[in-house]
């Protein structure tokens, strides 16, 4: 019995352990070409061209792949001769039939013309789905025209960076942008040239569906209006580069928004009502370090960035963002009201009942029926003697809120405080749902067991309510 | 009906007007052997009752039969795995054959050429050089492969 050294994959393991001890067998070879090409889709485009070395039957099984995915790791550097013959070599040889989806994430450096050779490839075999990371693109990258007026490209991702630093490049468009056919569009580190190029750009898809902007600059550009008829999705992630681009969303189908980043640039719906949910974060996300001073033009823009999310049934925010609306205190005073919101969260860290914005936030939502806490809450003005409440008691909690839900819960006495104060106000729930934090409660402890019962114990506004502590 | 070729019968069948009481009509399978078949028919039992039971939830649906397909891997003997792919593909049950194959995939995904071969049971009939030659020209599919 050979020793297979592979972690992965365990219950492979045991297949090809058995298949080891009947060797000679020939197990495979009364299956039919098209099958034996089935089993090629599964595997990596290394693997199956790979299998051309099997035998004779089997060299030339592979050409009728339609999917390739050409990933050149950046350690692998020293290799680049043997990727860049390869990916020649299986265009070359391959059939002639459609291709379903190309996927090529390498380093470009000298070899811009030979990777537009193989870009253009895929388009003349009508690809659906493209996906490119390229690295280390020179200033002056054009691509061929003709990927802007691809009629079967579906699904397009396009990364352009400059080497390690992850800098933007200059995405150059030609006259004409048709994607007659483009649902999804994805573009990571792309700069955009200018007012007139990007309106090119968005106003060639017109039936687009779902749109991502990843780390993308804005410098060159003054307005942007990101619309297209039927766009439902928008997704957009941003630095802290200020960029002093106004950017106007038409969001006359939009049904999902997403934003997390610095929130720089000013940022403004004409036509949300289609809208069903957001996520809105503004600093604190992952790739953005948090500001030490935050000023009111900050705060004038998350709230009309909040202004314009004020249709949504799904909101999802984060503590800092609420905080973000607090450095100009006129805004909290005239919060949006959100007539349709029915849930309510929050993440990325615990939600500080202290904080004003979140109870005057809460008054604003006359039809919240479900509320949830996904990193916990704490009571940060917490002592003995504390007389916090929620005062006033918001609507939504003595006519429609049903159930609120708290994770990463620890038990320290502030966030018994809060839950208490929760369960006598809100008359009309159904269910508390907590969740204990796990790294607090070590399994086993009598502490899990102790807060538990001081929470069964908490007396309860309303009658019918449940609460469920895991 | 997960068997689309039975599904196939039933249809010719009731296009040439012959009533066909289901439980007792004999459905001729000439090209598949009893024993793949019996595996064939469990699992598709197991992903209808999955599903059944988690009607709403895809993603449980999708866990627990990845749960069922670990264990039916134990089982099956590595003679039966081209029987039950042949069988598959025959039944025209599409989840089944791609289950199968996947796993086929699976165990020989970067591996070396002379792990396949002897997985597979295969003899190399090339030429002399002209083995080497392929290996030269696709040289970037035999980097970094995982040792036998």
């Amino acid at each position: 019995m050979e020793a297979i050294t592979r972690t992965r994959n365990a219950k492979v393991r045991k297949v090809s352990d058995k298949w080891s001890t009947n060797e000679g067998i020939d197990r495979i070879s009364k299956l039919p070409d098209s099958i034996l090409q089935h089993i090629l889709t599964f595997l990596p485009t290394r693997d199956a061209v790979g299998t051309s070395i099997l035998s004779k039957r089997w060299e030339h099984l592979w050409m009728s792949i339609t999917s390739f995915v050409f990933c050149m790791p950046c350690e692998l550097i020293y290799k680049r001769d043997l990727f860049m013959n390869f990916v020649e070599r299986v265009l070359m040889l391959r059939d002639s039939s459609d291709i379903k989806y190309f996927a090529l994430a390498c380093d470009v450096l000298c070899d811009a013309s030979r990777i537009n050779t193989w870009i253009l490839y895929a388009l003349q075999h009508n690809v659906r789905k493209l996906f490119l990371a390229l690295c280390g693109l020179l200033d002056a990258h054009t691509f061929p025209p003709c990927l802007f007026n691809c009629d079967s490209l579906e699904d397009l991702t396009l990364e352009m960076s400059h080497s390690t630093q992850k800098m933007g490049r200059v995405l150059k468009l030609p006259r004409s942008v048709c994607f007659s056919s483009l649902k999804s569009l994805y573009l990571k580190y792309v700069t955009f040239e200018g007012d007139y190029s990007t309106k090119r750009l968005f106003s060639g898809c017109p039936v687009l569906e779902n749109l991502t902007l990843a780390l993308c600059k804005w410098e060159n550009v003054e307005a942007v209006c990101i619309s297209a008829p039927m766009l439902r999705n928008l997704t957009i992630y941003e630095t802290e580069n200020r960029d002093n681009c106004q950017k106007l969303i038409f969001g006359t189908s939009l049904q999902s928004f997403v934003y997390i980043g610095g929130l720089l640039s000013d940022y403004c719906f004409y036509d949300s009502t289609s809208l069903i949910k957001a996520y809105f974060d503004v600093g604190c996300g992952s790739f953005i370090t948090e500001r030490a001073t935050r000023h009111r033009g900050d705060a004038y823009r998350a709230n009309k960035l909040l202004r314009g999310l004020s249709h949504v049934k799904n909101l999802a925010l984060t503590p800092y963002t609420l905080k973000v609306l607090t450095y100009a205190e006129e805004f909290i005073a005239c919060l949006p009201v959100f007539p349709n919101l029915i849930h309510l969260e929050f993440h990325a860290e615990p939600m500080d009942f202290a904080c004003g914005t979140l109870l005057r936030l809460l008054q604003n939502l006359p039809c919240l029926s479900s509320l949830a806490f996904a990193e916990g809450i704490c009571l940060s003005t917490y002592c003995e003697k504390t007389d916090w409440r929620l005062a006033p008691v918001p609507p939504c909690f003595t006519t429609r809120l049903k159930t609120i839900k708290i994770c990463n819960f620890c038990g320290t006495e502030g966030e018994l405080h809060v839950v208490k104060n929760l369960l006598k106000d809100a008359t009309t729930l159904e269910k508390m749902v907590i969740s204990c934090s796990l790294v607090k409660f070590s399994v086993g402890s009598g502490r899990q067991k102790e807060v538990r019962e001081q929470l069964l114990m908490l007396p309860r506004g309303s009658i019918s309510c449940v609460i469920e502590i895991s | 009906m997960k068997f689309c070729a039975v599904k196939q019968y039933f249809d010719d069948e009731n296009n040439n007007n012959i009533t066909s009481g289901a439980s007792t009509t004999m459905i001729p399978l000439p090209n598949v052997e009893s024993h793949p078949l019996a595996i064939l028919i469990t699992y598709c039992k197991k992903h209808l009752k999955i599903k059944a039971n988690n009607a709403d939830n895809k993603k449980e649906t999708e866990k627990e039969m990845e749960q069922y397909e670990q264990e039916l891997l134990k089982k099956v003997m590595p003679q039966e795995l081209t029987e039950l792919i042949l069988a598959a593909n025959y039944l025209n049950f599409k989840e089944a054959l791609d289950f199968f194959c996947r796993a086929v995939a699976s165990a020989i995904q970067n591996k070396s050429i002379e792990f396949v071969r002897k997985f597979f049971g295969l003899e190399s009939d090339f030429e002399l050089g002209e083995e080497e030659k392929l290996r030269e020209e696709f040289a970037w599919s035999f980097e970094g492969v995982d040792e036998d």
